[in-house]
C-alpha cells in the first residue's frame, strides 16, 4: 500500500479522501489555490502546497505543477476526486510516465468513455441499449437543424466533453435551437476547453438511474446496485437516493449485469458509474459512463457498508477485490441532499460570501461530508456545493423522516443555502411516492410559486410567530446590555461585581469576540 | 429594567407590527404580541448567535444573528429575515435617517462573477424580465433580467469583465 498520496482536488471531496487516507495510515498531501489557503482540506492534510491563483485553470487544472508537487513531496499516487483532472486521460498518462499511480481507470478507458460520441459507438458494439442520437460532434447550425427535424422535438443539445449539467440544453421548439447550440458551445468551451456538441432525442418522463461498479486490475468486476438521481434542477443533481424506489428487482439485476459488461468492454479499473435513463415501462438506455468517483457515492456506501475511496486506493495499489458479486448485499435506504450556496427564493442565484457560522446535523444514521467551517469563505471561483448531507434509514420512509430531522438541525449563517428547500422537496407528495422523474423539480417549483401566492392572499399565520419573538427578545437583550454599559458604573472595574456589572463585562467581551471573529 | 419597551417588527409581509417587551424580576421576559396575546418567555444564549426560548414549556432552539436592526432567525431549519426597530430607531427612521431610496433606473449585479454575454445594446427598448446580461458565477451561467420596462441608457459592464455584488450592470430609463 502507498505511504503518501496527493489529492488533486478541493472542498468536501478532498476532505472525504483525506479521511480514508488517515484510516489507512497513509499521509496526505493537499494542493490549494491562493483563494483556498484557509480551506478545510488544507487544514486537515499532513502537507499542503499552493498551486497558483484562484481560477481553476491556473491552479487545480495545472497538471504539470501538480505532478511536480507529487514528485517533490514523495507521493506515490494521486487521487483526482471528481471534476478537475479526474477524467483527463492525458493527465493519467503523464502520471504513469512520471512513475506515479493515478487513482482511477487506465487512460484508454477514460478516453473510450470520455468522448461521449466514442462511448456511444463502443456501447452500441457491446450491445448496451442507447437513446437515439448523433454519434459525431456537430459543428454547424444547419446540420443540427436538419438532424433535430428528423429526430423530432424535444431534443437535447449536449457538450461532448460535458458533465454535471454544464453545456447541456433541452430544446422544445425549432426556433430555439440556434440559441441553445451557440450557448452550449460557449459554455462547453469555457468549462472544458472543448466546444464540440452533439444532439440526442429527449426521452420524456425519464428517471436518471445509475449503477456503481468496482473493478480491480485482475479482471474482477462487481456492481454495487443503483442510485436514483432524478431530483435535478437544470440537469444539476440535488437529491439522490438508493435504492431507486420504483426499480423492479428483475430490471435491477439486468442493469447491473449490463453495467459490468460495459465496464469489461473498456477494460475498466477502479470505481466508475454507468448512467442510464429509465422510462416509465422500465426500459433503460445508456447515457454515459463517469470514469471517476461520483459526488453521490456515499449513499452506495451507506447501503452496502463499503468504503469506495478505500477500495479505490486498494485497487490502485494492485489488491484484489476480496468479495464477489454474490457477497455484495444491500440494506435499508439512503438519501443524499447536496447543500448549495444558493438562494432558492431568489431564482437559485449562487450566494458566495463568508460563511459566518455553521452547525452541522448529527445523531443516528447521519453523515455530513463538508468542505467548510464557521468563518470560512465560499468563493465565486468554484462549484457552489459546500457540503453533502447523507442519511441511512431502515427503509425509505425512515430515511426520509431522518433526513427531514437532520435538515432541521442544520444551521448556516452568512450565506443563503438550499437547506430549507430540501425539506420542502422531501415533504412533496411526488417525492414521497417515489415515481418522480427528472422533470420533478421544475414542476414542483411552478406549483410552489402558485402555493406561495395563495398563502400570501389567505394570510395563513400561526397564532404566535416565534421567529419574530426571538428577534424581539434578542433586540431587547441587546438594548438592555447597552443601557447597562452606559449607566456610569464602569469605574469600579474589578470590584465586587453586582449582577449588572457581570452582565456588562460579559457583553463587552462578547463584543470583542465578535470583532475578532467578524461575526 | 422593569419598564415596558416597544419594538417595531417588519418581516416578509412588509406590514409593521408592534411588540411590547418587559424584563421580569426573575430575568424572564413578558412579551405582548400585536394580536394582544401575552407570553412569558424564558430565554438564554448558549453561545453568541444562539437563543433558546422556553414559553409555556414549549422549547425552541433559535439561531439569531443580527446586523444593525436586521435579524436572521432560524428555527427548525426555517430561515426568516426580520427587521426590528426599537423606539429610538423608529423615531430616526420617521425622521428619514438611513431610509433606502426606491428602485431607480440602475440594475445592479446580485452576485460576483464574470460577464460572459451582453444580450442587448445601448438605446434598445427592453421589457421587464428580458435577459440583459449573462453572468457566470460558480461555473453556472445566470441570466440577469431587466428590472423594468424602458430604454437602455448605458451599460456599466462589458463582456469578459469581472463584477462584484452591487456593481451597476445597466441603466434603463423610462
Amino acid at each position: 500500500m502507498f505511504t503518501k498520496v496527493l489529492i488533486a482536488n478541493r472542498g468536501e471531496i478532498a476532505v472525504r479522501i483525506i479521511r480514508s487516507l488517515k484510516e489507512l495510515g497513509i499521509r496526505s498531501v493537499a494542493v490549494y489555490s491562493e483563494a483556498d489557503r484557509r480551506a478545510l482540506h488544507v487544514r486537515m492534510a499532513d502537507e499542503a502546497y499552493c498551486v497558483g491563483p484562484a481560477p481553476s485553470a491556473e491552479s487545480y487544472l495545472k497538471s504539470d505543477v501538480i505532478l511536480e508537487i507529487a514528485k517533490k513531496s514523495g507521493a506515490q499516487a494521486i487521487h483526482p476526486g471528481y471534476g478537475f483532472l479526474s477524467e483527463n486521460a492525458e493527465f493519467a498518462t503523464q502520471c504513469a510516465e512520471a512513475g506515479i499511480v493515478f487513482i482511477g481507470p487506465p487512460p484508454a478507458a477514460i478516453d473510450a468513455m470520455g468522448e461521449k460520441t466514442r462511448a456511444r459507438q463502443l456501447m452500441l458494439e457491446a450491445g448496451v441499449p442507447l437513446v437515439p442520437g448523433t454519434q459525431e460532434a456537430i459543428e454547424d447550425v444547419a446540420v443540427i437543424k436538419k438532424l433535430a427535424d428528423e429526430m423530432g422535438f424535444p431534443v437535447l443539445v449536449k457538450a461532448a466533453a460535458g458533465g454535471g449539467g454544464k453545456g447541456m440544453r433541452r430544446v422544445d421548439r425549432p426556433e430555439d435551437l440556434e440559441a441553445a447550440f451557440v450557448g452550449a458551445r460557449r459554455e462547453a468551451l469555457s468549462a472544458f476547453g472543448n466546444g464540440a456538441v452533439y444532439l440526442e432525442k429527449y426521452v420524456v418522463h425519464p428517471k436518471h438511474v445509475e449503477i456503481q461498479v468496482l473493478a480491480d486490475t485482475h479482471g474482477n468486476v462487481v456492481h454495487l446496485f443503483e442510485r436514483d438521481c432524478s431530483v435535478q434542477r437544470r440537469h444539476q443533481k440535488i437529491i439522490e437516493e438508493a435504492p431507486c424506489p420504483v426499480l423492479s428487482e428483475e430490471v435491477r439485476q439486468k442493469m447491473g449485469a449490463v453495467a459490468v459488461k460495459a465496464a469489461k468492454a473498456v477494460g475498466y479499473v477502479g470505481a466508475g458509474t454507468l448512467e442510464f435513463l429509465l422510462d416509465a415501462d422500465q426500459n433503460f438506455y445508456f447515457l454515459e459512463m463517469n470514469t471517476r468517483l461520483q459526488v453521490e457515492h456515499p449513499i452506495t456506501e451507506m447501503i452496502t457498508g463499503l468504503d469506495l475511496v478505500r477500495w479505490q486506493l486498494k485497487i490502485a495499489a494492485g489488491e484484489r477485490l476480496s468479495f464477489g458479486q454474490e457477497d455484495v448485499k444491500r440494506r435499508g435506504a439512503a438519501i443524499e441532499c447536496r447543500i448549495y450556496a444558493e438562494d432558492p427564493d431568489g431564482g437559485f442565484m449562487p450566494c458566495p460570501g463568508e460563511l459566518k457560522y455553521v452547525q452541522e446535523p448529527a445523531g443516528p444514521g447521519v453523515r455530513v461530508d463538508s468542505g467548510v467551517y464557521s468563518g470560512s469563505e465560499v468563493t465565486v471561483f468554484y462549484d457552489p456545493m459546500i457540503a453533502k448531507l447523507i442519511v441511512w434509514g431502515e427503509d425509505r420512509e425512515h430515511a426520509i423522516a431522518r433526513m427531514r430531522r437532520a435538515l432541521r438541525e442544520y444551521v448556516v449563517y452568512g450565506i443563503k443555502t438550499n437547506v430549507a428547500f430540501h425539506d420542502e422537496v422531501l415533504a412533496d407528495e411526488g417525492f414521497v411516492r417515489g415515481d418522480y422523474d427528472t422533470e420533478f423539480v421544475p414542476v414542483m417549483l411552478a406549483a410552489r410559486e402558485a402555493a406561495a401566492a395563495e398563502e400570501n392572499q389567505a394570510g395563513a399565520q400561526e397564532d404566535v410567530d416565534f421567529a419574530e419573538i426571538a428577534a424581539v427578545i434578542a433586540a431587547h437583550r441587546r438594548d438592555e446590555a447597552i443601557a447597562l454599559a452606559g449607566s456610569g458604573t464602569s469605574a469600579s472595574g474589578q470590584a465586587a461585581a453586582s449582577d449588572g456589572q457581570s452582565e456588562k463585562s460579559r457583553w463587552k467581551s462578547l463584543g470583542r469576540f465578535r470583532q475578532l471573529n467578524h461575526l | 429594567m422593569n419598564r415596558q419597551t416597544s419594538y417595531f417588527v417588519t418581516s416578509e409581509t412588509g406590514e409593521e407590527r408592534r411588540f411590547e417587551v418587559e424584563t421580569l424580576a426573575d430575568g424572564r421576559y413578558r412579551v405582548r404580541t400585536p394580536e394582544g396575546k401575552v407570553l412569558e418567555v424564558d430565554a438564554f444564549s448558549a453561545q453568541p448567535g444562539q437563543l433558546h426560548l422556553l414559553s409555556e414549556n414549549r422549547s425552541l432552539d433559535a439561531d439569531v444573528r443580527s446586523e444593525g436592526s436586521e435579524y436572521q432567525v432560524q428555527i427548525s431549519g426555517q430561515v426568516r429575515e426580520i427587521s426590528v426597530l426599537n423606539e429610538r430607531q423608529k423615531r430616526m427612521q420617521a425622521a428619514g435617517v438611513g431610509v433606502k431610496k426606491a428602485a431607480g433606473p440602475q440594475l445592479t449585479s446580485p452576485m460576483a462573477g464574470k460577464i460572459v454575454a451582453v444580450m442587448a445594446s445601448a438605446g434598445a427598448e427592453v421589457k421587464e424580465g428580458q435577459t440583459i446580461v449573462i453572468i457566470e458565477a460558480m461555473k453556472m451561467e445566470n441570466d440577469i433580467k431587466a428590472h423594468r420596462d424602458g430604454v437602455i441608457e448605458s451599460f456599466g459592464v462589458a463582456e469578459g469583465q469581472l463584477v462584484e455584488v452591487g456593481d451597476v450592470l445597466v441603466t434603463i430609463e423610462d
